[in-house]
């Protein structure tokens, strides 16, 4: 079998085992069966291991990094994800948060099933531009950046859950398998914690490659300053977080905010920004 | 000015008393001072973070554009606007940190014993244990230390009062964050005022030697630091399909004095020299050479710079476009039309003919030019040393998050009586699990 057959079937993989990761982690939602939930870190697992082996052929065949075009970007933001949500579930030794985050993993990678033109995933040589060392350790920072902030709205959006249900005295079951309110708070900031130095990595990194390519290391581009914006967000839900006390139901709404700027960095931008330019120029 | 002024929301931005000069009328001082408080609020930072993020916003979605209809961002970004925002950004972190030093100087002093009372009585617990206070003293000061907390101790008679604290590096990190933000807003505003670099362009012919005072836009560079610059040749190599192309390079040799040094200028690799830096940027051709269309006998053409852009024939309607040209293999890269029709995409070698219908064309030299954005920016290690010194800044307020814990040892009656308790602004799951293993070491 050929390298890029290879590289295809390792995305259907991929898509197959977080969709059923996803999948099982709601379904335990309702069903507390922990062998059945452990198939999910298992399918999360196998997951990870094809989502790796479709950005190592990526690099095997494009004899460059897997980070350039979107389709690369969106696996290694799916990686990312991945990766990161592990980390937590063993950290922290619960399962219910997969429910809450590995489905933002899966619909990126059913988003581009549907979405994305063929010709668009194909494995293309660099540009001049973009033959940089820079731009890899830029994009591999930012998806373990990026797959943080997913957790981090992941755990908000359970915040967000529970307290609705504890504000109503709900006494379903389901109420009491999600973890505390103070518990969940902490794993958010925390996910923050690593997503923000990480961002500024990201930024920093690309200013540097800017200024290797193109003697600017900020020209406020659309990308570049959707970025910025990304961070101020983050800074602005870190300073009032210890400054004014905005924890809890303030604060999980702030870090689903911050991960919607995070997709429209990612995606936004170069589906109606530049769209915007192309017209603008005929 | 009054000493009791009212602390921030958290009371944890204390009055500068560095401001409080003698001298000057009571309003006028208190205009100062309703400027510094102003200016000192977290409230305005906040504020300002989300006004320059969505002044930003703005600035993506409703881009003004320059005379060739292509986006033009600085407009937007350079506005004075925009930049009195920034200033204004960059004077609340400065003010903020000068507020905050009074602060960083006494947490970095470490934790005062006499607020223990206060705070076991808040969020302390109290344990009683069989014990001699002075050894239960000792054992909680040896559980704080295998902990890695700082110890500093009072004893009044038989009461021990013990303050301890860990992480208190951390509260240096947002210090040396917000020092680098403002360092790098410095260097920005400085590069746009203009006083200091410059950006510039040079274009020149392989095999000329031009002066840097051909570059378009050279401002701020001394004279005794300017050289010549021999451009030796402009390259394209091509990947093998012969299409793509994988890189472009300027060879130019920098004539200084006697001194000559070669550099090899290519996309992501620029030539500094003397601060200077030059980057490829674009290139052009001009081809030279014979064609007999229709018309019957040769002609001679000049095509690109300095010539038309495309060869036409008017009998056959054709016209032949370079696009290119392979240095490694003299070859152009040529399209040919039939009317607005590409019918044909060739590679021409250099003194070999090209025949389409009934033209003949023959490239016979081909000469390139080299663009090269210059750009003098003394910020670029300004900007370099705030940026390590954010993401260090970063890291350590997240790595370090201070914990500070208290405890008084008074004697009871079976023994001794332990108070314990403790705050952490930003890792209280931390300190809540130091206590708990403290206590519990202590009651075994
Ligand atoms: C773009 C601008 C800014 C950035 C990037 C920034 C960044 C940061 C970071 C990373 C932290 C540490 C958060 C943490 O430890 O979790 C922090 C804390 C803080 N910042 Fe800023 N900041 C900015 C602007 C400001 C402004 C304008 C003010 C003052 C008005 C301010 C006041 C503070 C304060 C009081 C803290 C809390 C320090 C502590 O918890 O020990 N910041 N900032």
């Amino acid at each position: 079998m050929d390298l890029v057959t290879l590289e295809q079937q390792s995305f259907t993989a991929t898509f197959v085992a977080y969709g059923a990761a996803s999948l099982i982690y709601v379904i335990y939602l309702g069903y507390k069966n922990e062998s059945f939930a452990r198939l999910g870190t298992i399918a999360t697992i196998i997951g990870l291991i094809t989502n790796t082996a479709f950005l190592v052929l990526r690099w095997k065949i494009s004899g460059h990094a897997p980070f350039v075009n979107g389709y690369e970007f969106l696996l290694s933001f799916t990686w990312g994800i991945a990766v990161i949500y592990l980390y937590a579930e063993w950290r922290y030794r619960m399962r219910i948060i997969g429910a809450f985050v590995m489905p933002i993993a899966w619909f990126l990678l059913a988003w581009i099933a549907m979405k994305m033109p063929e010709q668009a995933r194909y494995a293309g040589n660099l540009m001049p531009a973009l033959q940089s060392n820079w731009l890899t350790i830029h994009v591999a920072t930012a998806m373990v950046s990026y797959g943080a902030f997913a957790l981090s709205c992941g755990t908000s959006i359970m915040y967000i859950v529970k307290k609705v249900l504890e504000d109503n005295n709900s006494k379903s079951s389901f109420n009491k398998r999600l973890p505390s309110l103070d518990v969940l708070d902490d794993m958010s900031y925390k996910a923050i914690a690593i997503g923000f130095p990480l961002l500024s990595a990201v930024i920093i990194t690309g200013a540097i490659w800017a200024e290797f390519a193109w003697g600017r290391y900020w020209s406020w581009d659309p990308k570049e300053t959707w970025s910025l914006i990304t961070w101020l967000v983050y800074a602005a839900y870190l300073h009032a977080r210890f400054t004014y006390g905005w924890r809890g139901n303030k604060a999980a709404w702030m870090s689903v905010l911050g991960f919607a700027f995070v997709l429209f960095t990612f995606f936004g931008v170069n589906y109606f920004l530049s769209g915007l330019h192309a017209y603008g120029g005929l | 000015m009054p000493e009791n002024r009212k602390k921030d929301a958290t009371g944890a931005e204390e009055r500068n008393l560095l401001t409080g000069k003698e001298g000057g009328s009571e309003t006028g001082r208190n205009i100062i001072d309703i400027a510094w408080n102003f200016l000192s609020s977290m409230k305005l930072g906040i504020v300002l973070l989300l006004v320059l993020a969505a002044a930003s916003i703005i600035g993506t979605i409703w881009v003004p554009r320059d005379m060739y209809g292509q986006p033009d961002y600085l407009k937007f970004y350079n506005h004075p606007v925009f930049n009195i925002i920034l200033a204004l950004l960059a004077l609340n972190i400065l003010v903020c940190s000068i507020n905050r030093w009074k602060l960083i100087k006494s947490t970095l002093g470490g934790p005062s014993v006499a607020a223990a009372e206060n705070i076991v009585k808040k969020s302390g617990e109290a344990l009683k244990i069989k014990a001699e206070p002075a050894q239960t003293a000792n054992q909680v000061r040896d559980l704080l230390k295998r902990k890695g907390y700082r110890i500093f101790s009072s004893q009044e008679g038989e009461v021990f009062k013990i303050a301890s604290d860990k992480g208190h590096l951390g509260i240096l990190g947002p210090y040396l964050t917000h020092l680098s933000f403002f360092i790098m807003i410095v260097a920005i505003v400085v590069k746009f005022s203009g006083l200091v670099g410059f950006d510039g362009q040079f274009a020149g012919w392989e095999g000329e030697t031009y002066s840097l005072g051909d570059v378009h836009g050279i401002q701020n560079v001394d004279y005794d630091d300017y050289f010549d610059i021999r451009v030796n040749s402009f390259r394209t190599e091509y990947r093998p399909d012969g299409h793509e192309i994988k890189q472009w390079f300027s060879d130019v040799t920098v004539i200084d004095g006697d001194k000559e040094t070669d550099f090899s200028i290519y996309v992501n690799q620029p030539m500094v020299y003397n601060g200077i830096k030059f980057y490829q940027s674009s290139y052009g051709h001009q081809y030279v050479g014979k064609y007999s269309g229709t018309a019957g006998e040769d002609q001679e053409f000049i095509l690109g710079q300095g010539g038309q852009e495309y060869l036409w024939d008017e009998g056959t309607n054709l016209a032949f476009v370079p696009t290119g040209f392979e240095d490694e293999t003299k070859k152009v890269k040529l399209q040919i039309y039939k009317g607005q029709q590409i019918v044909d995409e060739v590679d021409a070698v250099i003194n070999q003919p090209v025949k389409y219908e009934n033209v003949e064309v023959v490239f016979e030299g081909v000469r390139s030019y080299t663009v090269l954005s210059t750009k003098k920016d003394p910020g670029v290690p300004i900007i370099g040393a705030g940026s390590i010194l954010l993401i260090v800044g970063v890291v350590i307020s997240f790595i370090l998050r201070q914990r500070k814990i208290w405890s008084i040892i008074r004697p009871d009656a079976k023994g001794a009586l332990v108070e314990i308790g403790g705050v952490s602004a930003k890792d209280k799951r931390g300190l809540d699990s130091d206590l708990e293993e403290i206590t519990a070491a202590l009651k075994k």
